[in-house]
């Protein structure tokens, strides 16, 4: 339970920080983020992403345009507003923090991530 | 060939199959129940529907055709992920609660999809985790036993069908998620293409008209019986009211005098009567509310007003509780008082219980019986006031020290304080008549006209010196304490048979003692062998 509980933990926190800043990189698409993501092997189905963009969208960390689409509805393309930068800011720091206190705890150690089949 | 369905995602339009419809329409509720509980609930499912259109639009370019099919849709979702899979970003753990809460619930429905007559049993199957035969087999028992058929009728009126996809799921307790909804939908297919259903309907056509005719033989005597019960329930409130008139009218002048009417003090009357015909009047106009409701349908009756009858009859029943302990309070506090007069002197004394239930006309006015309406006419048997009240005479035999016979009256009564119970002993009267060597005793306690009763009660002390014989009557039995007259007189004697009985310096002895205990001791033996 509590082993499950930390891990759920530590993935939101980093999957917010991770969509901040593929978001930050410029305008970009849902669907592009969770390719993105799926390349960073952090989440697999597309119905995750939406809850998580609009509540970042409505806390203002976010803005969108909408932009038309060859193929279908017109599509919400998101961008950091100076909210998001500063948040962003802030996290680059705290990971920084963290990364350095997880190395320090691992004693250099490093672990490789369990690689997946492609 | 299939039939398909012309949908409208957020404007842009598709046809889609009818198979392939159900199953995205599932999705979508769940979707929707699913977020339901966050706040940007319409935003986030758009967005999702947005992008299940794209995904959609991009699937029919790739392969170039024009209608949606269940593939499709399976594609779709499974990119888009259940919700199973959103729960990543649950941050209110009050949405788990509710979800959680949402999929443990069970509900009884009735099962028309495994019915045999109108799916009571299944339903009860579903509910209890058991398979339905064996419900089924019980009812068949039950049936026999003839509590069956009301019990199965009523279950039948009670329950409610499962009709949507939500009850049928809830009713078999499957938690009402994607899958669940997936995988339900799927079986209905299922049976559908097999025609499993339809064939099976056909195969009891029999049972089927049966039922129907059960439902409908059912549904009138169902009918029949509120019918009836508002009927009676109307006409037990007339009455109901009629009597509360007349009893108020007939309490309040006095006219009702009998044990235990008596026992209630003039000011609290009114009140108890009402909280009395409250009590009466709540439960049958329920009852006849809940008939028309049964027999009308559309005839609604908010909680509100079963609520509101709910707190008048409780409120009634405290009243009626507390005037009934304040009256218990009259009988707080005991008084004695006692007479002592002197008999004529007698060797032999007869004591026989007054047998005329009838007084004269002086006793009549002396005891203020019934003044008004009597005219001072001699009463006989009078069956109302004094003479229903409960036991309150007892006699006791007792050896005078004195050559002279000595009767003392103890008179008792309760009442709040001490002075008001000592008024009502002395207000309470006892007769007795001497006429030489015969002493007629009242089997009563007589009250003025009007008295409260307050357990008032006479403790009659006869005092008779040694070796005076007393002849004392069958009927005093029940008076007399201390000694049984059954030991002094032969079996099978009659009510009025005189025991003979003599004073001894060690108290009263039977005279013909040997003669009644030999025959006992003799009748034993026989009994033995």
């Amino acid at each position: 339970m509590i082993v499950e509980n930390s891990q759920t933990q530590m993935r939101k926190g980093i999957l917010e920080y991770c969509i901040l800043s593929i978001i930050s990189r410029g305008e970009i698409y849902a669907s592009d983020i969770i390719s993105e993501l799926t390349k960073a092997r952090l989440i697999v189905v597309e119905g995750t992403i939406y809850p998580l963009l609009t509540r970042l969208k409505n806390n203002g960390l976010l803005i969108y345009n909408w932009q038309e689409s060859t193929s279908g509805p017109p599509r919400k393309y998101y961008t950091l507003s100076p909210a998001g930068e500063e948040v962003l800011k802030r996290l680059h720091s705290t990971w920084a923090e963290l990364s350095y206190a997880v190395e320090v705890s691992l004693n250099e150690r490093i672990i490789e991530p369990i690689k997946e089949k492609s | 060939m299939n039939k398909t369905i012309i949908i409208n995602i957020n404007g842009i339009v598709f046809h889609i199959e009818e198979d392939a419809y159900e199953v995205l329409r599932t999705y979508m509720t769940g979707l929707k129940r699913h977020f339901a509980y966050s706040a940007d609930s319409e935003e986030i499912v758009t967005d999702i529907e947005n992008r299940l259109a794209e995904m959609f639009s991009e699937k029919l370019k790739q392969g170039h055709k024009q209608v949606i099919i269940v593939e499709d849709v399976e594609y779709v979702t499974e990119k888009m992920g259940t919700v199973d899979d959103f729960d990543i970003d649950d941050e209110d753990p009050t949405i788990r609660l509710s979800t959680a809460a949402f999929k443990t619930e069970k509900k009884l429905f009735r099962d028309m999809d495994d019915s045999i007559i109108s799916g009571v049993c299944a339903g009860i199957g579903h509910y209890f985790d058991v398979e339905p035969k064996w419900i089924r087999l019980i009812a068949i028992i039950t049936l026999f036993m003839g509590i069956g058929i009301p019990v199965y009728i009523i279950l039948w009126l009670v329950i409610p069908k499962a009709r949507t996809r939500v009850d049928k799921m809830a009713m078999k307790g499957e938690p009402i998620n994607l899958q669940n909804f997936k995988k339900n939908f799927d079986e209905e297919i299922q049976n559908l293409k097999s025609g499993f259903k339809t064939a099976r309907k056909e195969a009891k056509p029999a049972i089927h008209q049966l039922a129907k005719f059960i439902g409908k033989a059912g549904m009138i005597f169902v009918k029949f019986l509120g019918a009836i019960i508002i009927l009676a329930g109307v006409l037990g409130l007339f009455v109901l009211g009629i009597g509360l008139i007349t009893f108020l009218g007939y309490w309040n002048g006095n006219q009702l005098n009998t044990f235990p009417f008596n026992m209630v003090n003039p000011g609290y009357k009114s009140i108890l009567t009402l909280s009395a015909f409250t009590l009466l009047f709540i439960p049958i106009t329920a009852l006849v509310v809940f008939a028309i409701r049964v027999l009308f349908a559309h005839f609604e009756v908010s909680k509100a007003v079963y609520f509101g009858m709910l707190i008048i009859w409780l409120t009634a029943l405290g009243i009626g509780v507390y005037n009934i302990s304040k009256i218990g309070s009259e009988f707080n506090e005991e008084a004695q008082y006692s007479i002592k007069s002197n008999l004529k002197q007698s060797k032999t004394f007869y004591l026989k219980l007054n047998p005329v239930q009838y007084l004269t006309k002086e006793d009549s006015m002396d005891y203020n019986i019934d003044p008004n309406n009597f005219k001072g006419r001699i009463i006989m048997n009078s069956r109302r006031g004094e003479f229903n009240l409960p036991r309150n005479v007892s006699l006791k035999i007792v050896k005078a020290d004195i050559s002279t016979p000595i009767l003392i009256q103890e008179f008792s009564s309760k009442g709040p304080d001490f002075e008001t119970a000592l008024s009502f002993s002395q207000r309470a009267k006892h007769r007795y008549i001497q006429t030489d060597s015969l002493l007629l005793i009242d089997g009563n306690i007589h009250l003025q006209k009007g008295e409260l009763w307050r357990d008032q009660k006479v403790h009659l002390v006869l005092r008779i010196p040694v070796s005076t014989t007393v002849f004392i009557e069958g009927t005093l039995n029940q008076y007399l304490e201390d000694y049984s007259l059954w030991d002094c007189q032969p079996q099978n004697a009659k009510k009025d048979f005189l025991s003979e009985w003599i004073m001894t310096a060690n108290g009263l002895k039977c005279k013909n003692d040997s003669l009644y205990n030999q025959k006992r001791i003799t009748a034993e033996p026989e009994e033995q062998f």
